[in-house]
């Protein structure tokens, strides 16, 4: 089982409207499932209700009053699981057959401050370990938390053995909700938040600030400006610095280009640091790990350990006691107990605040507004499950008539599926698929079109070649009266890489003439050609890269000497 | 599915205009989170997908590499 809560604003403009939502979803179902929003594999349980709580003072105890809210809510909601975790409950699944399920607590999806709420542990401190708060800037040493041990510790407080500030920087919060769930560990429930501890902690906040700190950020600006235009690739036309709004997509971007931008302008010591924090973002955002890339993984944060120090023999930093820093060095533990890390993306919950909490809270007259949006959301459930009973109903009356054909061979594919091997695995036996445009923008074209707008001088002699090469008992030769038709671009579909996700990923390679003269509106820019490397003889290439790690999932665009 | 609202009193440490304790009422709205299992687990749009039980990945007939997706 799967929960994640994050509190969210319902309304930019009148201000206190806060929701603070509550998810559910089991593990059972793979996670690129759970990542749609549309398949419904993620559910709301509960609004916690938010409030200043004025009735206390500012300060400690106002904040462990809130705490101690959060925990009462959470145990109130989850209190029918502690018994279904003990005992089980019979459920109908959803291919038909009936188990005895046992619900138990896996993974706690939420921000830094949330994640110190749940484990009830002050903010400066380690959620998942128990190392002190000012040696976090350590690569070792961050033991993980036991339940027993805080179960124990907080009863002792409780009863006055112990004095003084709880050890392990614990807060006085004495009944956290997990404590009467069953088989719950709690400390390895808590997952890395890769949106907001990597891409906008260790990369924006921290990694590109210390850049800055070394060169200017007018030189960085300048050599983000000065990127060529390649399809795939944001340019960032004004640089970095005036960009207002940062989303993951922004952060995203800036990774792929900024080891090369930066290289030449720092110390190598320096690029060591930002290749090992780049390649420790890139391992961790995988959809499928290996040990050899846990240990990839592991062997980055440990090179970004060793070379820090320069960054503070340059004066940027004085330590490094950040707590997104220090939250790296669970990742690859929590990778091995819970899988990949897109299945616990902060990014998915605060999508569903779209359509659960604001959409909701739009819907009604914003009075009473959390009641409203209850009443909303069971209206938009009961009609979604009508429409997916109805077209579960045609699929199945369709599947009905086939099988009266084919009730004999039924035992047949039951035999064949089960010697199927796992999708992940097989190599895609589909060719590599290129797309043009349908209609040719500059058809029968004479070679002087080539070699004056494309200013390819070459190019009849290396198509003369091409042919000779590939079609040697061929009695057509290209030559200089040969019409072409020439396209803008091209756009190649990537096999299929089980390691980046399954969606479709395609290259675009680009050749389009300047435009010299302007024409009507039409303003002359410059051509756009792209480069493209061409693997001449498959098996050398296949020698080449094996056992390198970053020949799988190098994102260069390959053509196949076939097409 | 029902939503319950349950309702809960936080009784603060300040003293009011009245000379008690101040006591803010809240409101907890809630679902049965082992009916959500159910409907989730009982979805017939994940019948081909859905795991029922762990199982060990590895990547090769020796198994000398194991792999982490899923949970």
């Amino acid at each position: 089982m799967i929960l994640a809560s994050d509190k969210t604003k319902l309304s930019q403009f009148r201000g206190d409207q806060t929701a603070w939502p509550v998810y559910l979803s089991v593990g059972n179902i793979p996670k690129a499932r759970r990542r749609q929003i549309s398949s419904h594999a993620t559910l709301l349980i509960g609004y916690i209700p938010v409030s200043k709580l004025e009735c206390f003072p500012t300060g400690d105890e106002r904040r462990y009053a809130t705490y101690r809210l959060y925990h009462h809510c959470m145990r109130e909601l989850l209190k029918p699981l502690i018994q279904a975790g003990k005992s089980g409950v019979s459920m109908v699944c959803a291919d038909g057959a009936v188990r005895n399920i046992f619900p138990i607590l896996a993974a706690y999806v939420a921000d830094h401050p949330e994640q110190c709420l749940v484990t009830n542990v002050q903010e400066n401190h380690c959620p998942r370990g128990k190392i002190a708060s000012d040696l976090r800037g350590e690569p070792r040493g961050c033991v993980l938390r036991s339940v027993d041990e805080t179960i124990s510790l907080l009863e002792k407080h409780r009863n006055g053995e112990i004095e003084g500030d709880l050890p392990h920087g614990l807060c006085p919060v004495y009944d956290p909700f997990w404590a009467d769930l069953p088989h719950c560990d709690i400390y390895s429930c808590i997952t890395p938040d890769i949106l907001h501890q990597l891409h906008k902690g260790v990369f924006k906040d921290h990694l590109v600030t210390w850049v800055t700190a070394l060169i200017e950020s007018e030189e960085l600006d300048r050599r983000f400006r000065a990127m060529s235009n390649i399809p795939g690739l944001r340019h960032f036309k004004k640089g970095i610095s005036s960009i207002q709004q940062w989303t993951g997509t922004e952060f995203k971007e800036m990774q792929k280009a900024f080891v090369p931008l930066v290289a030449g302008a720092v110390d190598s010591r320096v690029l060591q640091v930002v290749q090992a924090i780049i390649n420790f973002i890139y391992y961790a955002q995988l959809h499928v790990h290996t040990s050899v890339t846990l240990d990839a993984l592991e062997h980055s944060l440990a090179l970004f350990h060793q070379h820090k120090e320069v960054l503070i023999g340059l004066g940027v930093r004085q330590h490094f006691n950040i707590a997104k820093i220090h939250s790296m060095t669970h990742y690859v533990d929590a990778i091995r107990d819970k899988g990949c890390l897109d299945g616990f993306n902060t990014e998915l919950f605060e999508r569903l605040h779209i359509d659960f909490a604001k959409v909701a809270y739009r819907a009604g007259n914003r009075r009473d507004y959390i009641a409203n949006m209850t009443k909303w959301l069971v209206r938009q459930e009961a009609v979604k499950l009508r429409i997916a009973y109805l077209d579960w109903i045609a699929i199945e009356g369709k599947e009905g008539e086939d099988q009266d054909v084919q009730a004999s061979s039924e035992s047949e594919l039951e035999a064949s599926t089960n010697e199927d091997q796992d999708p992940r695995f097989s190599t895609p036996d589909t060719p590599l698929l290129y797309s043009l445009a349908k209609r040719c923008p500059f058809p029968r074209r004479k070679l002087e079109f080539l070699e004056e707008e494309h200013e390819a001088m070459t190019f009849l002699t290396a198509f003369q070649e091409f042919v000779d090469r590939t079609w040697p008992a061929s009695t057509h030769r290209p030559s200089r009266i040969t019409r072409y038709n020439v396209y803008k671009q091209l756009k190649i579909t990537q096999p299929w890489n089980s390691w980046l996700g399954n969606q479709e990923r395609r290259h675009r390679v680009r050749a389009i003439a300047p435009v010299k003269e302007a024409r009507s509106r039409a303003r002359p820019t410059s051509g756009y050609f792209d480069p493209v490397l061409v693997i001449e003889d498959e098996s050398k290439y296949q020698r080449r890269t094996q056992g390198s790690l970053d020949g799988t999932y190098l994102d260069a665009c390959w053509v196949s000497a076939s097409i | 599915m029902q939503w319950h609202c349950d309702e809960v009193e936080v009784q603060g440490t300040l003293v009011g205009e009245d000379g008690k304790e101040m006591v803010e009422s809240l409101e907890l709205w809630r679902r049965d989170p082992v009916e959500c299992i159910q409907e989730l687990l009982g979805n017939p749009a994940f019948r081909d997908e859905m795991r029922y039980e762990p199982e060990r990945v590895y990547a090769d007939a020796g198994a000398k590499t194991r792999v982490f997706d899923e949970m």
